[in-house]
Parts: structure tokens; C-alpha cells; sequence
């Protein structure tokens, strides 16, 4: 039942990793910068921080104020 | 030298007569104000003339001939001016100088100069986002100004500044009246009075009263008696209404202002009455209506 | 430079600096790349945490490539639409809101300049986000399952994108005509998730439909060839995006600007 840390094909899912760690950290980096987002701060950075995939896309969709 | 004539220029919302066929012509090198109180039509009247307001009917003419498209001859403020807010004030300006035909060298250096003038020139590179409410509106008058355009059109370019903003701002338009032909609308008489040399008064989509402000302060001037008394006075007041010399009694608690229709007679037959009645007064003082005065009276006419 | 390379280059700009440039393309990647990985390990993950029966037999025929890479512009589809009309609902309409678009337009600009590069805009991530998702995913899946042919990768994208861009057509003429950015996403997602539901169950009537670019796209895939009455799609939709364009266009210019 136990996959060992060796048998996870590193080089097909790191790339796969990278890029949700750069969503995330340009979804942070945008929402920290912006003067106002729409709803508090805090609530934006927690939706980035813990649904992966998701929640910086919500982000960026509802969170950024467009002008 | 005629550089702009509205003939019959009308806007209707729905039912809302905005605009009712008003006519008016705008001399090349004159500064002229729009005035009327709240919901007169000025801006309204602002946009058909810029463009981007379709009359209801009429027409505009821009130096003699029926204008087409007129936004390349005009610089226009809006009331509430907005700005792409993740631009920096100097790139909006540069923006701004090439959608309005400028290359992009020109564009830069015109740029430098309009921030220069309108005292930006520490902000150039911050946000328009960070502006304060003044600096947007100085932003929006350099936008206005970058490609020198024949006719600067400022809706109520004032209205919204504390009133250091409002001295700046009125300082800059005292500026460039010398160069362009300048239209603003305002509801700040003094304002107007102070800079304008072409008065327009708009009311419910009306024009009331037209002309260059020294020859309508001439014509509208009437001699004024401001009276202040220890108690009131009424029983006298309403006596005074027939005399032939008065043409209007104000009364506010223990002030009032008596108009006028000749100073000379007018005066002496008022003191006389004071004198002769032994009414107890605190102040007589002779003057003249202003600007604020025939507003009043035409706004409530 | 015309007004409309100024107001390209500002579309540009400004999803360079509000990183719309970097993450669409990114979900794209992740939602090309994440099917063929899940295809390839399915059977282990089936296996690992399924917690199936003893001696259960797994028919489960590993995916051709062909199949995988439909899985991924299905999922495009879904998604990949939500996405891109979500991100480009508010192109016309928050500069209305906002009255910058009245700022604009009171500079002798063309109206047909400002429509026009707002859908160049447009275009430009749509098409990059596309190409670089879907590549992303033909390498994986060629990585992992079995190289597609690339000629076959390269037609059926081309056609996949003609769809796309009739998508971001539609969200921009309702972002012109519409005020609320909710309702334009609402009102888009709608008449295009309609239409392509319409078209899949009138099949042959709806020969003409745009929505019929994505079974092309899938017979592409899988043949080589698109299906019948492919040119006839193909002209009816290009005919739309150009309708739908110019009626932007008029629309946008009766449009009360300044507030
Ligand atoms: N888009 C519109 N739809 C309907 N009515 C309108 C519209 N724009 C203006 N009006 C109406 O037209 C009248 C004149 O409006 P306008 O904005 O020109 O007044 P204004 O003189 O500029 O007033 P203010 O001093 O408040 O700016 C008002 O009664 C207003 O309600
Ligand atoms: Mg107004």
C-alpha cells in the first residue's frame, strides 16, 4: 500500500510543481502589491496559499480589482 | 474671430429635456464660463460640443463650418476624470499625446512639460493609482492640454478641490486662457467672476442670460441697501415695497437688502424714513448685486 | 504609430503588468499536462489507493495518444472557456464603468481603432495561451503514452483556435454591450456552453455552427482528416466573428462614454 518516496516519476511532476508554485507566488506577489483587493486581504492570501490551482485563478478572476 | 456656434442644440433622455435648443457662440482667445445650479445642463451641453454626445437636434459649428468630428481641435476634463490606475502619470500622458495624433518623441516631451506646469513633475513615475484627488484633476487638465488644442473644454474643474487645489487649479487656467480658448462649466460664481471674461447662464437647459461679464454686470447692475437693524422691522419693510424707488426687499431675521431702481432718490427717501421713524439701526450700507445676486435671480425665476 | 499600435501596445501592457500573460497560459499548461499524467498513472493510482478487490482484473486499455490529447481540448473546453472568459470579461466594459474609455475616445480616436485592439488583444493571449498549453501537452503525452503526429497536432490546433477566437469575439461584444462584468461572463458562458450543447445533439443541422470546430478538431486527431462540411463551418464562423465585430463596433460608438 506504501508508494515509496524512489517510484514518484519526479521528472514527469516537478515541472507540474514549478509552475503551480510561480501561480501561486505571482498570485501572491500581485495580491500583496495591490492597493485594494475586492474582499479583505488576508481571506485572498489564504485562498492562494491553501487551494492549489484554484485559488490563485479565483484570485485573479474575483480577487484583483480591474482598472 | 467666431471659433465655435451651437445653433438649436438640444438633448433629450427619454422624457428628461436636458438640453432645450439652446444657441450660443464661443469667441476665439475668451475664457468662458458655463454656470447654472445642479442638473442645469451643463454637462450635457459640455459633451455634445466635445463630441461624444449625439444631440437630440441642432447643430454645431466649429470656425464657420458644420463640425464633423471635433476631438482633434478639443481638450476636454470630464467631471469625474479617470485614469488607467496602474499607469504611472507620465505614461498616461505620454498615451494620451499619441492616441491625440503626436509621435511618441513629441508625445514625451510635451509631457515634461505639461507635468512641469502643472507642478506633477515629483510624481511623473508613481501610480496614478497613489494620486490624491488634486493631483488626478491637474493630471486630467494635462491630458487635456497635450496636443494644444484650438478650445479647452473643463467640466466644473474645481468643484471637487479643497481650496488650496481650487487656487492652484485656477491659477493654471489663468495661465493658459492666454494661449487657448477656454469653456468651463462651474457653479462657483466667484470662480467665475474672477477668471471669465464670457459669461453663459444655463438653467433647466435654458440659456438666461448671455454676454461678456462686464457688459451683463452692467446691464444686470442694480444699486442694493443693506440695512441692519437692533429688532425687526417688518411693519416698515412692508410699507417700503410701494415706494416707486424699490424694487425688491430681502428679508433675513433682523438684515435686509433692499434693491434699488436709483441709488440717489432711492437712499435719501430710505434714510429719511429711518430718521423720521427713529428706527433703530446697526449698519446701513450702499452697494451694488453681484454675480451671486443675478444667479440667484435667475435660478429662481 | 496609428492610435490603434498605441492602444495594442497598451492592451499589452497591461497584462504584462497585472500578470494575466503569465497566468492563463500557466493553467492552460497545468490543465494540458495533468491528463496525460493522470492517464499514465491511473492504473497504479487505481491500484495504490482504489483499494479494488483481490484478483479484480483491470481492463483498462491504456489511452492512445490521440485519445488523451481529446481528453485535454474537452477539458480546454470546459474549463479553458471559463477561464478565458473570465479573464477577458471586464475588456470592454470595466473601462466603461471606470469612464476611461470615455478619456480615450474623447481623443480623435477611431472607434472602430478602440474595439479592434482590444480584440487584436485578445487574440494575442488567447492564441499564446493555446499554443503553449496544448504543446506542453503533446510533449507530456508523447513522453508518457505515445508520440501524435505532429502534423495532426498542428491542424487540429489551428482549428481549436478558430473556436476560441470566436469565443473571446462573443465575450467582447457582450463586454461592449453589457455594464456588469458578472453578467457579460454569465451571459458569454451561456450562449456558449448553449450553443455547443445545441450543436452536439442537432449534429447534422448544425453543420454551419462554430461550436462544430471542436468535433473537427477531434477528427482531425483521430483521422487526420476534419469531417464533412468542414469549410462550411469554417466560413459561417469567420462570417460571425466579422458580424459580431463590426456590430461591436456600432454599438460601442451610441455607447454614453463620459459620466
Ligand atoms: N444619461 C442620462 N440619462 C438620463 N438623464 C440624464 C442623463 N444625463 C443627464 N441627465 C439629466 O439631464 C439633466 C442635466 O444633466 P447635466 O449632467 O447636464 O447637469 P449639470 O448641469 O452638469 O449638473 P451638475 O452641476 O450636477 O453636474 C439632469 O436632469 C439629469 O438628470
Ligand atoms: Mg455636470
Amino acid at each position: 500500500m506504501n508508494v515509496s518516496l524512489n517510484e514518484i516519476p519526479w521528472g514527469a511532476i516537478a515541472p507540474i510543481i514549478v509552475l503551480q508554485l510561480i501561480l501561486m507566488i505571482t498570485a501572491l506577489v500581485s495580491c500583496i502589491r495591490e492597493e485594494k483587493t475586492n474582499g479583505p486581504k488576508w481571506m485572498w492570501i489564504l485562498v492562494i496559499l491553501f487551494i492549489s490551482l484554484l485559488g490563485p485563478v479565483i484570485y485573479f478572476v474575483v480577487g484583483r480589482r480591474n482598472d | 474671430m467666431e471659433l465655435l456656434k451651437a445653433c438649436d442644440l438640444a438633448k433629450s433622455f427619454g422624457n428628461t429635456h436636458a438640453v432645450k435648443g439652446i444657441n450660443f457662440h464661443i469667441e476665439e482667445g475668451r475664457c468662458v464660463s458655463l454656470l447654472g445650479p445642479n442638473g442645469a445642463g451643463k454637462t450635457t451641453t459640455l459633451k455634445m460640443l466635445s463630441g461624444l454626445l449625439e444631440p437630440t437636434s441642432g447643430s454645431i459649428d466649429f470656425k464657420g463650418e458644420k463640425a464633423k468630428d471635433l476631438r482633434e481641435f478639443i481638450g476636454y476634463l470630464p467631471q469625474y476624470p479617470a485614469f488607467y490606475n496602474w499607469m504611472s502619470g507620465k505614461e498616461f500622458l505620454v498615451f494620451a499625446g499619441q492616441l491625440a495624433k503626436l509621435n511618441r518623441k513629441e508625445a514625451e516631451i510635451r509631457s515634461e512639460e505639461l507635468l512641469e506646469r502643472v507642478g506633477l513633475t515629483n510624481a511623473k513615475k508613481r501610480k496614478i493609482a497613489g494620486y490624491s484627488g488634486g493631483m488626478r484633476q491637474r493630471l486630467g487638465l494635462a491630458q487635456a492640454l497635450i496636443h494644444r488644442p484650438k478650445l479647452l473644454m473643463l467640466d466644473e474643474p474645481v468643484s471637487a478641490l479643497d481650496p488650496l487645489g481650487r487656487r492652484e487649479v485656477l491659477d493654471m487656467m489663468r495661465e493658459i486662457k492666454e494661449e487657448t480658448t477656454i469653456l468651463f462649466s462651474t457653479h462657483v460664481l466667484h470662480d467665475a467672476e474672477e477668471i471669465s471674461d464670457d459669461i453663459l447662464i444655463i438653467n433647466a437647459g435654458e440659456i438666461a442670460v448671455s454676454g461678456s461679464l462686464g457688459s451683463v454686470m452692467e446691464k444686470y447692475r442694480q444699486p442694493i441697501l443693506h440695512i441692519e437693524f437692533e429688532s425687526q422691522a417688518a411693519d416698515w419693510l412692508k410699507s417700503i415695497t410701494s415706494y416707486s424707488v424699490v424694487s425688491e426687499v430681502d428679508i433675513q431675521g433682523n438684515k435686509v437688502s433692499i434693491v434699488l431702481n436709483d441709488m440717489v432718490n432711492g437712499k435719501q427717501t430710505i434714510l429719511q424714513d429711518i430718521v423720521d421713524r427713529k428706527l433703530p439701526i446697526l449698519k446701513f450700507e450702499t452697494s451694488q448685486t453681484t454675480l451671486e445676486d443675478l444667479f440667484m435671480k435667475v435660478v429662481k425665476a | 504609430m496609428t492610435q490603434w499600435t498605441v492602444l495594442y501596445r497598451k492592451e499589452m501592457t497591461e497584462m504584462v503588468r497585472n500578470y494575466k500573460i503569465l497566468w492563463v497560459p500557466i493553467v492552460f499548461i497545468l490543465l494540458g499536462v495533468m491528463q496525460p499524467v493522470s492517464s499514465y498513472y491511473m492504473p497504479e493510482i487505481l491500484d495504490t489507493f482504489g483499494g479494488l478487490p483481490e484478483g479484480t482484473i483491470l481492463e483498462m486499455p491504456t489511452p492512445t495518444g490521440e485519445d488523451v490529447l481529446m481528453q485535454v481540448l474537452s477539458n480546454y473546453g470546459m474549463l479553458g472557456v471559463l477561464i478565458l472568459v473570465l479573464s477577458a470579461m471586464g475588456v470592454v466594459s470595466a473601462e466603461r464603468q471606470s469612464g476611461v474609455a470615455g478619456m480615450v475616445m474623447i481623443k480623435p480616436v477611431p472607434y472602430s481603432s478602440y474595439i479592434l485592439s482590444k480584440w487584436a488583444g485578445l487574440l494575442t493571449i488567447t492564441l499564446i495561451t493555446l499554443f503553449i498549453g496544448y504543446a506542453a501537452s503533446w510533449y507530456y503525452t508523447s513522453l508518457l503514452i505515445e508520440t501524435v503526429d505532429f502534423e495532426r497536432i498542428f491542424q487540429s490546433v489551428l482549428i481549436y483556435s478558430i473556436w476560441l477566437v470566436f469565443v473571446v469575439t462573443l465575450t467582447l461584444f457582450f463586454s461592449t454591450i453589457m455594464k456588469g462584468n458578472g453578467g457579460v461572463a454569465f451571459v458569454t458562458i451561456f450562449v456558449v456552453f448553449g450553443l455547443s450543447a445545441v450543436t452536439s445533439i442537432l449534429g447534422e443541422n448544425m453543420k454551419w455552427s462554430p461550436a462544430a470546430m471542436t468535433e473537427h478538431t477531434g477528427q482531425v486527431l483521430l483521422s487526420g482528416e476534419p469531417g464533412s462540411g468542414f469549410l462550411l463551418g469554417f466560413i459561417t464562423t469567420i462570417a460571425i466573428i466579422i458580424v459580431v465585430l463590426i456590430a461591436s463596433i456600432q454599438i460601442f460608438k451610441q455607447k454614453e462614454l463620459l459620466e
